[in-house]
Order: C-alpha cells, then structure tokens, then sequence
C-alpha cells in the first residue's frame, strides 16, 4: 500500500506539488494521467526516493519512506523511467538481470531473469544487445527488469509512449495480467482510451493536486477532461466497450 | 561479434603479450641484455658482470614492473571516470585531473617542496580531488558540458603548469618532467607504493562491479534498482583521484592510456565491468609496456618521455570515439 499525505514540492524553482494525498491499495493496475507540468512524473520519483520528503508524508506499507533505505525501497517497488538511454552494449540478458542488484544476485540468479524474460515473452531476444532491438522490445526490456526486481508495486514512467498499437497493447496485457496477479501497478499514462480500457482506477492530477481519483470509468468523464485538459470529447459506447471521441 | 563471448581467450592473450613486452622491456635499452642475462640476473647474479646485474635488478625490472601497474592503474582510472561520468571519452588526462596533480606539483616546487619530498604526494593528492571536485559539481548540473569543461579544465592547468616552470627556473626541469611523463624514476619502494594503491584500488572496484554496471544507465534506474547514486559516485571518484595522484606523482602525465584500454576491450568483451576492470587493466599495462620499449627504442641512449609516444598513440583514438559519438 503506498500512502501520501500533505505531500508538497518538486523542483528548486519548480514547486510541482501540491499538499498531495493519497491511497493507493494493494493490488490493482491504477493509471496516473493529467496534463503535462501537472506533477505525474515528479510523484513517482518521490515514490523511490529519487526527490527527498519532508517526514510523515509518503509511506509505502506503512513505513515511513525516510526510514527506509535505497536497498529496501528496491525491495519494495520496481520503477521505470520515462526514458532510460541505452548507452552501453549490454545484452538483453544483462540488462534485464541489473534488476537483481538489490539481491546481490545479479550474475547469479538466472531462474529469476528467465522468468521475467519469459513473462515479456522476449526470452528469444536474451542474447541479442540493447542497442540492436527496437524500440518497443526495448521498453519490453526495462519492464522485464522491473519485474526481475520482484516487489510488490510496479510504477512506470509511460510506458507505452513511442511504442507502436501493437507493442502497446502486448504492453498493457502484460500490466493486466500482473495487477490480477496480485502486483500493485502504478502507471504514468496520456492515453485516455487505454486508461478506459486496461486500468482498475485513475489518479487524475491538474497543476500538482488530485483532480479526481477513483474507478476508471468515475474519473475519465467528459466533464472532468473537459476541466483538466481544457477540450471537448465525447465518451461512447462501442460494443460494450467505452472509448473517447475527440471533437 | 563473436569474440565477445571469448573474454577468457582475450585474458589468456593480453597474459602473454604482457610476459614477452615484461621480457623485451628488460632487454631494451642502452646497455643490450640477453634473455639469459635476465634469468641470471634474478636466479644467479653472481655469474655475470655486477653493472649488468645491476641494471637488470635495480633499473630495468623496477621499470617494467613500474609500466605494468601505472597501466593498469591509468586503465582502472579511465574506466571509473568513464562509468561515474557516463561518458566513453572521459579519463583523467582528458578531464585535466592529471594535470591538477601536475600543477599543484609544480606549485609545490616554487614553495620549495624537493622532488624526494613525503609531502609531494600529498599536494598531488590535493591537486587532484579539487579538479575532480570542480568537475562533478560542473557534470551535477549539465553531464554533456563535462568534456568541454574538463578540457578547459587541462588548457587551463597545463598554462598554470608552465607558469610555474617560468616561475622556477632552476627546477623547470623536474616541472617538465610531470607535464611529458617518465618511468625512468621508477625504483622498487615506488613500485611497492604504487603496487599497494592499486591493490586496494582494485579490490574496492572490483567488489563494485554491478553497481557500475548500473551506473551506466540512468540516475532514476540506478536508484531504483537499491544503488546510492551519489555516495557511489563519490567513492569511485575519490577512489580514482587517489590513483590518478599517486600515478601523476611518481611517473608524471601519462596521457590517453586511461582513454584507450577501457574503449578497446569494451568494444571486445562489452559493458559488464565484471569482465571489463581486469582485462582493461591488463590492456593498460600492454600499451604503457609497448610505449616505453619505443620510447628507449627510438633515440638510444637517450629517451623520449612516454607522455609523447602516448599520445601520439591516443589522439587517433580519441578522434574516432568523437567521430563515433557524433554519428551515434
């Protein structure tokens, strides 16, 4: 369970956000959208420790994130960057095993890495170099080091941007299937269809504070992406399914 | 792409050519020494002349040894500044830390300070962290401006370098030899010296290969992943600053090597530094070995400094790389 309470700031001239609260309970894939600038990245950094908190404001199983050391924290949530660069020639393999760092089991524990490899389906990619794969098994990658990682919570920096229709639905089954695992999934997201259609519940933020936040279908509404986004959709229903209509 | 799979046939290679360069290193020079010289001199000194087998024990051994482990020092150098810095140009000639220790050397000098002084190191030392420092506030703030910074840094204090042999001009010769390098100052109490620091030096990069192995992607990762970013960060740098000091001190600037052994054997065994440390160390020895027979080979019975003959190796390479970076 992760847990934020009266959570403000950011950057050093940028304060992003703003007396933010939270609940986010085990289990289930939850989407965090809203305009860009409006603090979705910068909560997901001070999920990790990446940006320091004040103390009593974010904690993750009813710890205090202060308390808890980088090492633990890993234990405990497993974080994809928006952009991760592929500066070296690591293969597939290696990369994916980095996610054992916080075992002290990176060149050893090969069942784990299989497994998350497997889960992503790219295991016929193990040997192949990070720098030689596309963009979309890349990201496939990074989520299978997230999950080598094994800790409850999975946040994700938009995962699914840059990636063509069908790596990203492959993607999204994929966060589907571990949230009904039991795995709890925090995702960036700018895709309004895919939010409607992958995700449990939204956080929807505007100008560093929760807008609405809820079951998926309470919070997408044209009236609430009226008044975050500033523009006019229309939400159908085409074969049972909801999906947003840009005017 | 093959051959990165075969890191235990480059070891096995790099091994060898460092035992026949150790060989023809002892061999060349001035005075012309057979290979049996060389056994006797180590197993049965008594059976040949005293000059020769004191050339053998006290010049030339210690000079070789010297090129092997202020290789594999400059080596581990380059790939910690490589790795801390994300950046395949960066080493400690490149980013001006080698010229700090020069400079604080050569400041050391008109203070008064005697090149047999136990303090030299020290003011090296200092010379040393404070370029290292100014160069991780500068890459804090924006990493891509590091090289430039850091090659400004070097313009900077090669100029302050020779300011200082103008200043001093009764000792402008112990100044010169900082800025173009030399092993011909090595002897075994320095090879002990240098032999211990970096004993320590790899033992403690060793043990940190997957956090270097993190490193090299991003900061969010890394963090997320369990590594302390920055007190990582600041250990390998203090780490390499420690070995550049200690190198700069005893054997001068030695440019490049710490630039080129780490790109060759990556480009041949990869990333992973769990491979990466021990065989670019080894590379690093090769070159300087390779460098120093040339620089007695070239002009006998004089030599050239081995700054020069590196970076005469190096600069080609550094070019490449930039090439490389641009087109990548």
């Amino acid at each position: 369970m992760i847990r934020i309470k009266d959570l403000c700031g950011g950057y050093e001239d940028n304060p992003v956000i703003k007396k933010l609260s939270l609940v986010v309970d085990k289990g289930g894939f939850t989407a965090i959208a809203g305009p860009n600038g409006a603090g979705k990245s910068t909560l997901l950094k001070y999920l990790i420790k990446e940006l320091g908190c004040p103390q009593d404001t974010v904690f993750i199983e009813e710890r205090d994130i202060r308390q808890i050391s980088q090492n633990e924290i890993a234990k405990l949530i497993s974080f994809q960057g928006q952009y991760v660069p592929r500066y070296e020639d690591f293969t597939v393999r290696e990369a994916v095993a980095l996610g054992r760092f916080s075992y002290g089991d990176v060149d050893r524990n090969t069942e784990e890495v299989d497994r998350a490899l497997d889960l992503c389906g790219i295991s016929g990619l193990a040997d192949k170099y990070i720098t030689r794969i596309s963009g979309g098994e890349f990201q496939l990658a990074m989520l299978a080091r997230t999950i080598c990682q094994n800790s409850d919570i999975l946040a994700l920096d938009e995962p699914i941007n840059n990636l063509d229709p069908r790596h990203q639905i492959m993607l999204l089954n994929l966060l589907r299937e571990l949230a009904d695992k039991g795995k709890t999934v925090l995702c960036v997201m700018h895709d309004l269809n895919s939010i409607l259609r992958s995700c449990d519940k939204c956080i929807l933020l505007k100008d560093g504070s929760i807008f609405s936040y809820g079951e998926t279908k309470s919070v997408i509404t044209e009236e609430n992406i009226k008044a975050v986004y500033g523009i006019d959709v229309q939400i159908i229903d085409h074969q049972g399914k909801s999906v947003i209509v840009f005017k | 792409m093959q051959i990165k799979r075969r890191p235990h046939l480059i070891a096995v290679i790099l091994i060898l050519t460092i035992i026949i360069l150790t060989v023809a290193g002892i061999a060349v020079g001035s005075v012309k020494i057979t290979v049996s010289d060389i056994l006797s001199a180590i197993f049965r000194p008594q059976s040949i002349s005293a000059n020769t087998a004191y050339i053998i024990r006290n010049l030339r051994i210690p000079r070789v040894l010297s090129s092997i482990v202020i290789g594999a020092s400059l080596a581990l150098c380059g790939l910690i500044f490589q790795c801390v810095f994300r950046n395949p140009m960066a080493d400690s000639y490149v980013l001006g830390i080698s010229s700090g220790a020069s400079f604080f050397v050569g400041l050391g000098f008109v203070v008064g300070i005697s090149f047999a002084d136990v303090s030299l190191p020290v003011v090296a030392f200092i010379g040393s962290m404070l370029t290292t420092a100014m160069l991780f506030a500068i890459s804090r703030k924006n990493t891509h401006s590091l090289l430039l910074s850091g090659i400004s840094l070097n313009f900077l204090l090669s100029a302050l370098t020779t300011l200082t042999i103008y200043l001093s001009d009764k000792r402008a010769e112990n100044i010169l030899f900082w800025t173009l390098g030399s092993l011909g100052n090595s002897n075994w109490s320095r090879l002990l010296i240098l032999t211990c620091i970096l004993l320590f030096a790899f033992i403690f990069v060793y043990s940190n290969c997957s956090s270097m192995d993190l490193l090299l992607l991003d900061d969010s990762t890394a963090l997320s992943s369990g590594l302390d970013v920055k007190k990582k960060r600041i250990l390998l740098l203090s780490v390499a600053s420690v070995v550049t000091a200690t190198v700069v001190c005893f054997s001068g600037i030695i440019g490049f090597v710490g630039l080129m052994s780490p790109h060759f054997m990556r480009i041949l065994v990869g990333p992973k530094h769990r491979r990466l440390i021990p065989l670019s160390m080894m590379m690093g020895s090769v070159i300087l070995l390779f460098s120093d027979i040339i620089c007695r080979f070239i002009v006998p019975p004089s030599e050239l400094p081995i700054g020069i003959v590196t970076s005469i190796l190096g600069a080609p390479v550094f070019m490449m790389l930039l090439r490389r970076k641009r087109h990548g």
